[in-house]
C-alpha cells in the first residue's frame, strides 16, 4: 500500500520550516489548538489535492507564514519575498498504477543523485517575473498576482490530478457549518471516486437537461431573447449528495453524518489512500466514538490514517505508537515504544496520557491523595505568583497506584520534564534503586524520602506537620484502626491512611499553613529550574 | 538473463511476435522507432493482451528518451552548462544548426559543449536529432535513466532495430549493455530504406550479414535467424521471385499458399488496376501526388497489402530478365522491401508504360 512518508513544510502559516515523518497506518496527531496540526493536514491536502489551483491569488495573503511576511516588509527585496514549499515523498510500489511519473530526483533539497517517489508544490515568484514585480516591491508589497503555483512529481513532470498515484481524503469534523462540510466532502469523495467517468457524463448530463428544458416549448421573448439554461449553472459535481436510504445525509443529524462520513470514505476501493479525520470526537458521542474507533482499526488496516485529536480515548484507543506530538515547528513521536508500553496505555481509559503528552513538565504523582495536595503545595510554596503551576506548564499526574516507570519511558522519548513523587515503601532497595536512576537522568528525576522511616507519604506529612494533624485529626478514643488487620500504636496516622483523601482535603479547608517535607522541597525546586 | 536480437525477414510478423511473445503479467517495455510502428503494435497489443496490460509500455524511442533520460534530470544541466535551472517542453523537430555549411564553418552553430547545442532558444525544446548525443556525452544521466529503467521494466523490446542510426544507435548500444533481458527484432535487409540517414553507424562498417552479425554479438547479443526467418505474408511465388531478384534469401511461411507474379503491359488492364482500391500502388516517389490510392516505397516499410502494383523505375527495366542485378545495396534493400508488400498478388509496370498511360489521362 501506498502512503505519504514525510513532509517538508516550509513558509506555510505557522510553519517557517517543518518536517515530519509519518507512519505507514495510523497517525494521531496532538498538540496545543494553535499547535499546527489542521495546518499539516491543509498541506497535504494543497499538495495532493491541488486545493488553491484555481483560486484568486490574494489568498495566499493568508497563506504565508507571517514570519516570512515580517521579513519582507521590514527588508523588501525580490529574495525575501515569501514563499511556499510542499514536499511530499511518498512509499508506492514500482507496480502501482502511475508510480512510474513519481519516481525521480526533483525533491526540495534534492542532492540530485537519490530518486523517490513524491510531488514537490512550489508558490513563488518566478525568476522571469524579476524586472516586472521590482516596482511592487519597492513599495513593499507582496505581489500576489505575480505568484505561480506549481505542482510537478518528483521525475519533473507536471503533476496530473487525473494520474494520481496516492489520493488523499481529509475529512473535517471541526467545522461547524454541517451543510458545508457535507456538501464538499460529498463532491470531493464523488470527484475521487469517479473523477474519469464524470468526464464523459458531464456533456450528456447538459444535453439532456437542455433537451428537457426546450420540450417545454416557451414561447420567445423580445427580439432575439428567449429563456434558456444557464451553463455555468450546470455543475453536475455541485448537486451531487450521499444518500443513505434514500435519505440525504446532511439530514440524518450530526453524530451518525459524521459516521457514515467516515465508514465511506474508509471503504473506499482505491488501494493508495490517505485518509485524514480532524478531531473526530467532536460530533460523536462517546459510544459513538467507540464504534468509530473500532471501525477505523478494523477497516484501516491497510491503509495510511492521519488523526488530529483533543481526546486520549483516540490515543490510547489507537496504538500508542502512532502518536506525533506536534508543537510550534518541532514534533516527538513516540514509535520507539516498546509493544508492551504501548498496549498498558492502550487499555487504559482515561485521559492522564493526553495530559501526560501535551504538558510542559510533569509531576507523577502515586494517587488521588497526592494530586489533591501537591498542587495546593505547589501554589503554597509559591504563593508570590499567581496560578504558579498554570504559568510554569506544569500538570500533576496521578499514575492511580501503577508504575510510573511506564510513563518514564514516555518522557524519555518526548525528553519532557518529569518529576516522581513516590514513595520509598520502606525499602532500602527502592531507595538505592532511585538514586541510581537519579544519577544516570537529567530530565526525569524521582523523589523519595531518604529514610525508610518515612516510608509512606503520610508518614512524611504527619512528621513535618505534627501540631496541625494533632489539631485537625479527631479519632475516637477507642477506636481500633487497623491497616491491613494490624493495628498501630500510632492511631492518628492509622486514621489518615484510612482516610487519605478526606485528610488531604481537611488539611487543605483548612487554610494552615503547612510545612513541606524535605523530599517534596526538593522536587518543587528541581521541576521549577 | 535473455538478451537476443532476431533477425527476420519481410512479413514474418515481427511485430507479431513481440506483441504475442510477451508476458503481460511482466513489466515490459517497447521501443519503436516510428511512431506509424507504435500504433502498429499498440493495436497488436490490444489484440492479443485484451487491452494493453497494466505494466506494459509502448513508446517510440525519442519519447521514451525525452521522458526517461532528459527531462527529469535537466535540473543537473545547470551546473554542467553554465546556464540557469530550466525545465523543456517538448521536442524539436527543427533541424539544428550545423557546424558547417558548403565546407564554410557556420557563425550561428553552438559548439556540443554549449546547452544551446542542444536546446532551441531559452532551453523550450530538446532538438530531438540531439538529443541522444546529449545522453551519451552525460554519464550521470545515463546512468539515472538506466536505473528508471531497471526499476519499473523487467522485459524490454525494441522493434525495428535496424532504424536506429548514428547517436541513437550509439545510445542504444550503451542501453542494451546495462540490461538482463532484451529482445531486439529488426531485418538488415531493411535498413536505409527510410530516406534521410541512409549511412552511418553501425552499417557503414558492417555492410554486410556477415559483419553485422558478428558485430552485434560482440555486443552479447544471440543472433536468432530461425524465429523469425519465414515470411508469413508473402505467397511461395512471391518468395521465390524476391529471393531469385534482390538476392535476398526469403522463404514463405505457407508453402501451399498462391499468388501471380505478373508485369502488367496491357493498357486496358493497367486503367482497372488503377481504378481498383484493392490494388495498391508503390511508387518510388510522388505517390501523394496522383488521383489514384498510393504509397511511396519507402513509406510503405512495414505495411501489408492484398494486392499491390509497383511501378518500376528504369533502373530496374530489366527484372523480369534472368541476368538481373542490382549493383546498389540501398537499392536492393528498398527494392526488396517494397516487393514484400503484398500477402497477394504482386503486379509490375515498367515506368515509360505508366507515364505514357498516366500523361494521357492528364
Amino acid at each position: 500500500m501506498g502512503y505519504i512518508k514525510n513532509l517538508r513544510i516550509i513558509g506555510f502559516k505557522r510553519f517557517t520550516d517543518f518536517y515530519i515523518s509519518l507512519n505507514e497506518n495510523t497517525n494521531i496527531f496532538v498538540g496545543d489548538n494553535e499547535a499546527g496540526k489542521s495546518t499539516i493536514i491543509e498541506a497535504i491536502d494543497i499538495l495532493v489535492n491541488k486545493t488553491y489551483e484555481n483560486f484568486d491569488k490574494y489568498i495566499l495573503g493568508e497563506l504565508f507564514n507571517s514570519n516570512a511576511v515580517a521579513k519582507f516588509k521590514t527588508n523588501p527585496s525580490f529574495e525575501n519575498l515569501p514563499r511556499i514549499v510542499i514536499s511530499g515523498e511518498f512509499e508506492l510500489k514500482n507496480t502501482d498504477r502511475y508510480s512510474k511519473d513519481y519516481y525521480g530526483i526533483n525533491w526540495y533539497g534534492s542532492d540530485k543523485i537519490t530518486s523517490k517517489y513524491g510531488i514537490l508544490f512550489e508558490c513563488q515568484v518566478e525568476n522571469d517575473m524579476k524586472v516586472d514585480v521590482a516596482d511592487i516591491i519597492r513599495k513593499k508589497i507582496i505581489p500576489f498576482e505575480y505568484y505561480t503555483l506549481k505542482w510537478d512529481t518528483f521525475k519533473n513532470e507536471p503533476y496530473n490530478k487525473l494520474k494520481k498515484a496516492l489520493s488523499f481524503v481529509p475529512i473535517d469534523a471541526s467545522n461547524n457549518n454541517s451543510f458545508n462540510s457535507v456538501d464538499f466532502y460529498s463532491k470531493r469523495l464523488f470527484l475521487k471516486k469517479h473523477e474519469e467517468k464524470m468526464t464523459i457524463v458531464k456533456t450528456d448530463f447538459r444535453t439532456f437537461l437542455d433537451e428537457s428544458f426546450s420540450n417545454l416549448k416557451l414561447e420567445l421573448l423580445e427580439g432575439s431573447k428567449k429563456f434558456g439554461l444557464n451553463h455555468k449553472k450546470l455543475i453536475l459535481e455541485n448537486i451531487v449528495g450521499i444518500l443513505d436510504d434514500e435519505i440525504l445525509i446532511e439530514n440524518r443529524g450530526k453524530g451518525l453524518e459524521k459516521m457514515i462520513k467516515t465508514d465511506l470514505s474508509i471503504e473506499s476501493k482505491s488501494e493508495n489512500d490517505v485518509i485524514a479525520i480532524e478531531e473526530p470526537e467532536n460530533h460523536l458521542s462517546h459510544t459513538n466514538l467507540r464504534k468509530m474507533i473500532h471501525n477505523i482499526q478494523t477497516k484501516c488496516a491497510d491503509k495510511q490514517l492521519i488523526i488530529t485529536t483533543h481526546n486520549s480515548l483516540i490515543v490510547s484507543g489507537l496504538s500508542l505508537k502512532n502518536v506525533i506530538w506536534i508543537s510550534e515547528n518541532t514534533k516527538k513521536t513516540l514509535d520507539n515504544l516498546e509493544p508492551d508500553d504501548s498496549d498498558y496505555f492502550m487499555k487504559l481509559e482515561n485521559d492522564n496520557l493526553l495530559r501526560f503528552i501535551l504538558a510542559n513538565k510533569v509531576i507523577l504523582v502515586e494517587g488521588a491523595t497526592e494530586q489533591l495536595i501537591v498542587p495546593y503545595l505547589f501554589e503554597m510554596e509559591n504563593s508570590s505568583e499567581k496560578r504558579a503551576l498554570e504559568s510554569e506548564g506544569i500538570d500533576v499526574i496521578s499514575c492511580n497506584g501503577l508504575s510510573y516507570k511506564r510513563y518514564l519511558k514516555i518522557a524519555d522519548i518526548l525528553n519532557k520534564k518529569v518529576a516522581v513523587m513516590t514513595d520509598n515503601d520502606g525499602s532500602d532497595d527502592k531507595i538505592s534503586e532511585i538514586v541510581t536512576y537519579n544519577n544516570s537522568n537529567t530530565t526525569s528525576k524521582i523523589f523519595t524520602p531518604s529514610s525508610i522511616e518515612e516510608h509512606t507519604w503520610e508518614v512524611s506529612l504527619k512528621k513535618e506537620n505534627e501540631l496541625l494533624i494533632d489539631e485537625l485529626v479527631k479519632i475516637q478514643p477507642n477506636a481500633k484502626y487497623k491497616i491491613n488487620g494490624i493495628e498501630l500504636e500510632d492511631k492518628k496516622l492509622a486514621f489518615m491512611l484510612l482516610n487519605k483523601v478526606d485528610v488531604s482535603m481537611q488539611l487543605i479547608n483548612s487554610q494552615k499553613k503547612i510545612s513541606i517535607p524535605n523530599y517534596l522541597k526538593e522536587l518543587f525546586k528541581w521541576i521549577k529550574e | 538473463m535473455d538478451k537476443r536480437i532476431i533477425l527476420a525477414k519481410a512479413g514474418s510478423g515481427k511485430t507479431y511476435y513481440i506483441c504475442n511473445n510477451l508476458n503481460p503479467i511482466n513489466k515490459n517495455l517497447i521501443i519503436a522507432y516510428t511512431n506509424q510502428n507504435i500504433s502498429n503494435i499498440v493495436n497488436e497489443v490490444s489484440k492479443a493482451h485484451d487491452g494493453i496490460p497494466n505494466h506494459t509500455e509502448i513508446i517510440t524511442f525519442h519519447s521514451f528518451i525525452y521522458r526517461n533520460f532528459i527531462r527529469p534530470y535537466e535540473l543537473l544541466f545547470s551546473e554542467k552548462y553554465n546556464c540557469p535551472v530550466f525545465r523543456s517542453k517538448g521536442v524539436s523537430f527543427v533541424v539544428p544548426e550545423p557546424a558547417m555549411i558548403k565546407g564554410k564553418f557556420n557563425s550561428k552553430y553552438h559548439k556540443n559543449n554549449t546547452i544551446k547545442h542542444y536546446y532551441t532558444y531559452n532551453c523550450e525544446q530538446v532538438f530531438l536529432s540531439r538529443m541522444s548525443d546529449l545522453v551519451v556525452k552525460n554519464k550521470e544521466i545515463f546512468l539515472h535513466g538506466i536505473s528508471y529503467m531497471k526499476k519499473f521494466f523487467d522485459y524490454f523490446y525494441i522493434d525495428e532495430v535496424q532504424d536506429f542510426r548514428e547517436s541513437d544507435w550509439k545510445l542504444l548500444e550503451m542501453i542494451i549493455q546495462e540490461l538482463d533481458n532484451v529482445v531486439l527484432v529488426g531485418d538488415f535487409y531493411q535498413h536505409s530504406v527510410s530516406g534521410d540517414n541512409n549511412s552511418g553507424i553501425p552499417f557503414r562498417v558492417n555492410n554486410t550479414l556477415k559483419k553485422y552479425k558478428e558485430y552485434l554479438t560482440k555486443l552479447g547479443l544471440t543472433v536468432d535467424e530461425l524465429t523469425l526467418s519465414k515470411s508469413r505474408r508473402c505467397t511461395k511465388k512471391v518468395c521465390e521471385f524476391v529471393s531469385i531478384k534482390t538476392k535476398i534469401n526469403i522463404e514463405p511461411f505457407n508453402m501451399s499458399s498462391t499468388s501471380e507474379v505478373r508485369e502488367i503491359s496491357d493498357r486496358e488492364e493497367l486503367i482497372n488496376l488503377l481504378k481498383d482500391d484493392l490494388v495498391m500502388k508503390l511508387l518510388l516517389r510522388n505517390s501523394h501526388k496522383q488521383y489514384f490510392k498510393a504509397i511511396n516505397w519507402g513509406n510503405s516499410k512495414g505495411d501489408t497489402y492484398d494486392a499491390i502494383l509497383v511501378v518500376l523505375p528504369s533502373t530496374h527495366k530489366k527484372i523480369f530478365d534472368e541476368d538481373f542485378e542490382i549493383s546498389s545495396e540501398i537499392s536492393r534493400n528498398k527494392l526488396y522491401v517494397t516487393l514484400t508488400r503484398t500477402r497477394g498478388d504482386l503486379l509490375i509496370v515498367q515506368d515509360e508504360i505508366f507515364k505514357e498511360f498516366n500523361e494521357k489521362i492528364l
